[in-house]
């Protein structure tokens, strides 16, 4: 398989990036609350406690998604060698940080 | 397609020479993706609770690599 993405290929590859980002602020923002914020909602703002969760909830988040991306693509590698070359040329655009 | 999955099955047989069209991968490597966050997810609601720090502690670390390997080994399984 030719290492070259043409225009169309790399417009889905980027479509399917934005959709799993969407999947993963999702998945984010859905943990965090459940984690985060109390269900006793005598107020509409966010306490400070919260505030500050959140933000440490969403660093945790975002280091555990890339320490797991980068051992399941450590693990492809290793079972798919032919991969390697690739890998080597085009680093993972998809599987990879989103920082 | 890795780890003797199901989805091994929807993959369409290569061509002679070529292997799978980038089009053809496409499928396999969205629900590789969804999987993946799914995963992530997962690892994060069980294995982290504490929120004192904004770093993960050593032992989220290899709770998370537990889970990782787990994870994986119930999909073979």
């Amino acid at each position: 398989m030719s290492n070259e993405l043409n225009s169309n290929q790399l417009q889905a590859a980027g479509e399917l990036e934005i959709e799993m980002m969407q999947d993963l602020y999702k998945r984010m923002t859905t943990a965090c609350h459940k984690k985060c914020v109390i269900p006793r909602y005598k107020d509409s703002e966010l306490t400070k406690g919260e505030s500050v969760c959140i933000d440490r909830c969403v660093a945790k988040y975002m280091d555990v998604h890339d320490r797991i991306g980068k051992h399941l693509t450590t693990m492809t590698l290793q079972q798919q060698p032919s991969l390697q070359t690739q890998q080597a040329n085009d680093p993972s655009r998809v599987v990879g940080s989103y920082k | 397609m890795l780890w003797g999955r199901s989805s091994d099955k929807k993959q369409a047989a290569p061509a002679a020479s070529e292997g799978p069209s980038f089009e053809d991968q496409l499928p396999t490597l969205r629900e590789f993706l969804r999987e993946y966050n799914r995963i992530a997810e997962v690892c994060f609601n069980d294995c982290v609770n504490d929120f004192t720090g904004r770093t993960t502690t050593t032992s989220e670390i290899s709770c998370v690599n537990n889970c990782l390997e787990k994870f994986l080994k119930v999909t073979q399984r």
